[in-house]
């Protein structure tokens, strides 16, 4: 049994030995297999960024109460009257009326379009959402065109910092302070006074959504159903992760579907072009393999030798794009439209070890793949022909 | 010549086959991405004939248009006429939620007149207020016939109170394949805006149209200005600029595929290249015995083109093909979610051009080489 171990791990080793003999039809096979790691990494590291700034807003001891049947926040319209019965109801600790509305940015540095979300707020919003601080600047002022912007749109947009001015609706905003969320999609949004912005669109007393402090998740259900028994509230309360998931959740399953198909796809390109190499490796090996077998080895550690090399080369190929990819990706940011809410998302890309775990097990399952066929091609060889061939 | 070049080609055919292979998933994925890329920037609008305005509010795609406008709009020189618009996602049956279009019964079908709709069913659209017309897919789908009565719950409340909103189906329309904006659901403007609770007198949108396609730009400047200082200021676009830049907000979809496809065909052209590079090395003794019986370096060089040419051309052959049948055969399926994919001319001309460019890659090197070769080097195989 040692003697069949050492006979296969000599071939194999003579093999890589040799490797470097065949370097640039190597390198075909790597980089392969490495634009394809790069693409799959790049749409993993998107789907990911975006799922972390959908999972980082939610709070189970939160709920949203919207007007029933609307979609986002910005197509609900809620009286101030049913913010006050929201506040009485049991099982609710504190409220937060809130008003989004939706800008596009019209300012000199914008290159794709965009429509920013602007919430107005009240002391209560930041009461509820602990998470929410201002780190630079300071607070807006009640009663002034005012707003603090969210980290990731300043990092976006660069008609959105500190200290400018932006024209949003139709009105100059000044930009005074720069808030974080936790890496939520408030972040992708500007916050000025609630009374300020309900009085610029016409809005009077209307919010468009409540937030809503809850006892203890469990509250939840005790709420639902004392807004479902008053006809006054035709409101759908929902938890704040439920809700947050239903607005984009959809986009990054489709994001994640496309990339691994693309991946799929090129992949199968990749051990086309892997095909090729493999193959010439077997061919240029042919007398070599043919002594091997004339001399009593048998064909295992040949197939053995074969597999190693692709697989060898296909993790090579994972590597550079693994690297490729987190040095290119990782927190790059991008935004995609909320198209229930017509305002943009801002994301990091994220790379991660999952995601290079993913991509790199694609690698060697191409790599495995493609030495397929040539491996049986090349114990299959006669003996005989293959020594006369020189 | 020709034939030469596609007997070299058969010498080694798993290689040949291997690298066509690749070549060809390429132009697959370039089809399948182009069409996708298209589709959801609108491309598709470019060859419309229509002159027609989407006059949406400036500052949201939420923000809503005061109905005085559609007068306003109309007494523009060049302007035809202006229909309201309102899409509205309402339920059937509590599950399946499907979007309704609320238009004029007068204007839609002179400002679509790509929609096909008999005469009696336009008429019957006109003469009751709560008629509707739905997209013969759709009617099919839910096994409506004419006449009958058709509920949905939508998120307008009624004025009375209620959610449920009562509809008489006076018949089916349809669009020819071609033709960008599927059909939706119609409902008259009227018997809704005078029923709903929300937003009486105001639309989403408003679409104009406008006696001449050159006049777009002028009136969609005109109408701008002319709202700018209102409460409600306007941003006009032609059809297909409207379209456009809704797709670009979506995500920047065309940066997206055009890195994929770039990915793609670095290593197509890295493996073709260096299976060329290897075939020069093969054969170099040949070329010296070519050269020698009177092939100049020119006729050498073109017999590669002609070979490297073949393999680029059926790539690319198969690939679009390969796509165009995918995207035809999962149409039907996948249309409702992805809209209608094809290959157009477009993608098949840009297609040609990248596999020249990847031809003329492959073979640069290799050609150099030839050109400085000579008959007695080759022939040692140098």
């Amino acid at each position: 049994m040692t003697a069949m171990l050492r006979q296969w791990l000599a071939v194999v080793g003579f093999n890589l030995g040799a490797l470097r003999l065949r370097g640039a039809s190597s390198l075909v096979v790597v980089s392969g297999v490495a634009s394809v790691v790069v693409v799959l990494v790049g749409l993993l590291a998107a789907t990911e960024g975006f799922d972390r700034v959908l999972a980082r807003g939610g709070d189970a001891t939160r709920a949203i109460a919207l007007r029933d049947g609307v979609a986002g926040e910005g197509g609900s319209t809620i009286s101030a009257l049913q913010v006050a019965l929201l506040e009485d109801l049991p099982g609710v600790l504190a409220t937060s009326g809130e008003l989004v509305v939706v800008s596009a940015i019209e300012g000199p540095a914008i290159d794709r379009p965009a429509n920013i979300g602007m919430r107005g707020v009240a002391d209560a919003a930041f009461l509820i959402r602990p998470e929410v601080n201002v780190v630079a600047g300071r607070m807006f002022t009640l009663g002034r065109k005012e707003a603090i912007a969210g980290r990731r749109a300043e990092v976006e947009y660069d008609d959105i910092a500190l200290g400018s001015t932006v024209a949003l609706r139709g009105e100059d905003w000044r930009i005074v302070g720069i808030f974080e969320a936790a890496g939520s999609a408030y972040e992708s949004e500007v916050w000025a006074d609630l009374a300020t912005l309900q009085s610029g669109v016409g809005r009077g007393s209307n919010v468009g959504s409540v937030r809503l402090r809850l006892a203890s998740p469990d509250a939840l259900e005790e709420v639902r159903a004392a807004v479902a028994a008053d006809g006054r509230l035709d409101l759908e309360v929902q938890s704040e992760i439920a809700w947050l998931s239903s607005q984009m959740g959809h986009v990054t399953a489709l994001i994640e579907s496309f990339g691994y198909i693309v991946g799929g796809i090129m992949g199968l390109g990749a051990i086309f072009a892997g095909l090729n190499t493999m193959y010439a490796a077997v061919e240029k090996r042919r007398t070599e393999i043919a002594t091997l077998r004339a001399l009593g080895f048998d064909g295992t550690g040949i197939v053995l030798s074969i597999f190693v090399e692709g697989a060898l080369l296909a993790l090579l190929g994972a590597c550079v794009g693994c690297a490729a990819g987190w040095v290119v990706f990782n927190g790059w940011t991008s935004s995609m439209l909320n198209q229930n809410s017509y305002s943009q998302v801002i994301y990091e890309f994220a790379v991660t070890p999952a995601t290079l775990t993913d991509a790199t097990l694609l690698a060697l399952a191409l790599g495995v793949l493609g030495c397929l066929a040539p491996a049986i091609h090349a114990v299959r060889q006669n003996v005989a022909a293959s020594l006369q061939q020189d | 010549m020709w034939f030469l070049a596609l007997s070299n080609l058969k010498r080694r055919l798993p290689r040949t086959l291997f690298t066509w292979l690749g070549i060809s998933i390429a132009f697959l994925l370039f089809g399948l991405l182009r069409a996708f890329v298209e589709y959801s920037l609108g491309e598709r609008f470019i060859a419309e004939s229509h002159a027609r305005l989407i006059v949406s509010p400036r500052y949201s795609p939420l923000d809503s248009l005061p109905l005085w406008y559609i007068s306003a709009i109309e007494s523009i020189d060049g302007v035809i006429e202006v229909e309201p618009h309102q899409l509205l996602a309402g339920r059937i049956d509590g599950k399946r939620s499907f979007q309704q279009l609320v238009a004029d019964p007068q204007k839609h079908f002179s400002i679509f007149p790509e929609y096909v709709v008999n005469d009696g069913a336009k008429v019957a659209f006109l003469a009751e207020r709560t008629a509707a017309l739905a997209p013969t897919d759709l009617a099919a789908e839910f096994g409506w016939t004419s006449g009958q009565k058709i509920t949905i719950e939508s998120p307008y409340p009624r004025r009375d109170g209620g959610k449920l909103w009562e509809f008489t189906l006076v018949g089916t329309y349809d669009a020819p394949e071609n033709v960008p904006v599927r059909p939706m659901f119609l409902l008259r403007w009227d018997y809704f805006d005078g029923a709903r609770t929300f937003g009486a007198g105001t639309a989403n949108w408003l679409t104009a149209r406008v006696s001449d396609l050159s006049k777009l730009d002028a009136i969609a400047r005109e109408i701008d200005t002319t709202f700018a200082n209102s409460a409600n200021p306007t941003r006009s676009h032609p059809h297909a600029a409207a379209q456009r830049e809704l797709a670009r907000q979506v995500g920047d979809i065309e940066f997206v595929t055009s890195c994929i496809i770039g990915c793609a065909f670095f290593a197509v052209i890295f493996s073709t290249g260096h299976v060329v590079m290897q075939m020069l090395r093969e054969r170099i003794r040949e070329f010296g015995v070519l050269a020698s019986i009177g092939f100049t370096r020119g006729r050498i060089m073109t017999l590669l083109i002609a070979e490297v040419g073949a393999l680029c051309f059926f790539g690319f052959v198969a690939g679009l093909g390969g796509a165009s049948l995918i995207l035809d055969s999962a149409g039907d399926s996948a249309r409702g979610v992805l809209g209608d994919l094809h290959v157009s001319a477009n993608t098949v001309a840009l297609g040609a051009s990248v596999a020249a460019l990847t031809l003329a890659v492959v073979v640069g090197i290799p050609c150099r080489a030839i050109g400085r070769m000579t008959a007695a080097a080759a022939l040692r195989g140098r």
